[in-house]
């Protein structure tokens, strides 16, 4: 797997911060959920890097990790690997990423943050990747 | 659709442009070239017609019983008004105007089936339609047998008909004959649908001439123990051989019979109780959740009602976990979605509630026809086998 398709964590949630603005959108944690793990997590788990838990840090830790929209410490962006253009580069091996092809990057970004808060340390339900 | 009729020039010049594929399509005869008028056969199909064509030798081989693998017939009539008064042995019946709802739960996962669609003949739209659906679905091996049912029948092959047809003539009194093929101790005594008299296919020859009745003409229906039993076509064909004119198999028999409208009488007299019905699955708070209680209920009274599947890790599965409960990790079970078992409702459990509401989610998204549902609680087992269930 090529770096350049791993989408850390922490670069999953600045793009997260970036699209909460003025967006009446009502994320979608268990979409978020989904995403996370089929592309972002399965990524990350066969990176040297490993899975991410969402429970690593706070929901302060990830909203402004959001907002950073730095992947890879800063060698591209979270937005980037939530993107319809990323998505529609994987589908062929990652069936999620394919049946999310057509979901607005807002909004799936929103999903994902909706998850991450969720699962963080001090969320309502902190999660692990196992 | 509706017979159409359309000049010969017209007919005679698509027969040119648009003759279609016909692997294994014996072309019928010509259309009299004295006719002012023509109808569709392979060699001159209609207008929307699906370009894979097969014949009736090729139907004959997939039509057997025991069913074989690898393949299915769909008949895309109605179901009241044509599929249950006929059709060809061991077809399913999607009919055409259901078949988005439908076909996802049931065509079969494996995209490379063999799939021949049929309805009423040439001048029937109804296959050629579904077929061309079930290509877009991502089918690769979608045929139509434009000759369909009535070709069938043409063809002197027996029509099969469903358990609702028989059970719509048991209920109305109408006249015929039902004959079980099966053992009489080991089978038929045990339990048989109403009115069915006994004639076990090995000792046909002597039973049938005291047992069938005299008028050739009668109508006589057989049915055995469903489609991996041979019985019933074998005296069916039999009783053709004698000479009998109308004379019909019920394929799936008594197992169809029992799962529609539970266990007949049996040779008593007395009729079997009716199966226990299973506990239901109760809904839980979260979405797609099921209760704590009606989980343990279902457990302690029908777990062969469901299909238990841990998706914690297999060393966590090891420690200890539900009896009967296989194990699918949630780490890897996007790829393993096509080996989760199908035919029951799956309940997936986890330790908290989070990886078996997970793979709930998952499984829904990629394959929705699936009955899934989820554990939302927290589970501790011990090692003799105990377990202690605390609702979220």
């Amino acid at each position: 797997m090529k770096s350049s398709k791993f989408l850390p964590v922490a670069a999953l949630i600045a793009l997260m911060g970036a699209s909460f603005a003025a967006h009446a959108y009502d994320a979608d944690w268990k979409r978020g959920r989904i995403y996370y793990r089929s592309v972002c997590t399965s990524c990350h788990t066969a990176a040297p890097i490993g899975a991410i838990n969402p429970s690593t840090k706070t929901k302060a830790d990830w909203s402004a990790y959001l907002l950073l929209d730095k992947h890879a410490k800063g060698k591209d962006t979270v937005s980037k690997y939530v993107s319809t253009a990323y998505r529609a580069s994987i589908k062929a091996t990652n069936k999620t990423a394919e049946k999310f092809a057509d979901v607005p990057d807002k909004e799936l970004a929103e999903d994902i943050k909706a998850f991450l808060l969720k699962g963080a340390k001090d969320g309502d339900s902190p999660a692990t990747c196992s | 659709m509706k017979t159409k009729h359309i000049p010969l020039m017209a007919a005679l010049l698509s027969a040119f442009v648009i003759l279609p594929t016909q692997a294994q399509t014996a072309a019928p005869a010509a259309t009299p070239a004295s006719a002012a008028i023509v109808a569709y056969s392979p060699a001159n199909p209609g207008p929307g017609w699906y370009k894979n064509l097969v014949n009736l030798d090729f139907v004959k081989k997939q039509a057997v019983v025991p069913k074989i693998d690898g393949v299915m017939l769909i008949d895309a009539r109605p179901t009241a008004r044509k599929y249950d008064l006929g059709h060809i042995p061991t077809a399913v019946n999607i009919p055409d105007t259901s078949f988005d709802k439908l076909a996802p739960t049931m065509l079969p996962q494996d995209k490379s089936t063999l799939l021949v669609f049929y309805c009423e003949g040439y001048d029937c739209i109804l296959s050629h339609s579904s077929a061309a659906k079930a290509e877009k679905l991502g089918y690769t091996n979608v045929r139509v047998f434009a000759e369909g049912f009535p070709g069938w029948v043409a063809g002197g092959n027996l029509p099969a008909v469903s358990v609702a047809y028989i059970k719509k003539l048991i209920d109305e009194k109408a006249p015929m004959t039902l004959i079980d093929s099966r053992p009489k101790a080991r089978k038929y005594d045990l339990g048989y649908i109403p009115t069915a008299i006994n004639i076990p296919d090995s000792q046909f020859e002597s039973l049938a001439p005291k047992m069938l009745p005299a008028d050739k003409a009668a109508p006589l229906y057989f049915y055995c123990d469903g489609l991996a039993c041979v019985l019933s076509n074998d005296s069916a064909q039999k009783a053709v051989k004698l000479g009998y004119t109308n004379v019909k198999v019920v394929p799936e028999g008594y197992p169809a019979w029992v799962k529609a409208y539970g266990p007949g009488p049996t040779a008593t007299g007395a009729t079997q109780p009716a199966a226990k019905a299973a506990p239901a699955i109760e809904p839980g708070k979260e979405a797609g959740s099921i209760t704590v209680s009606s989980f343990e209920r279902i457990l302690k009274e029908a777990p062969d009602s469901v299909f238990l599947v841990d998706v914690r890790d297999p060393r966590e599965f090891d420690m200890g976990t539900f009896k009967g409960a296989i194990n699918m990790p949630l780490s890897t079970l996007e790829k393993s979605l096509d080996k989760l078992p199908t035919g029951k409702p799956i309940i997936f459990f986890c330790g908290a509630g989070s990886r078996s509401g997970e793979a709930h989610d998952l499984v829904k998204l990629h394959k929705p026809e699936m009955k899934t549902v989820f554990l939302d609680a927290d589970t501790k087992w011990a090692k003799d086998g105990s377990y202690t269930i605390k609702g979220k």
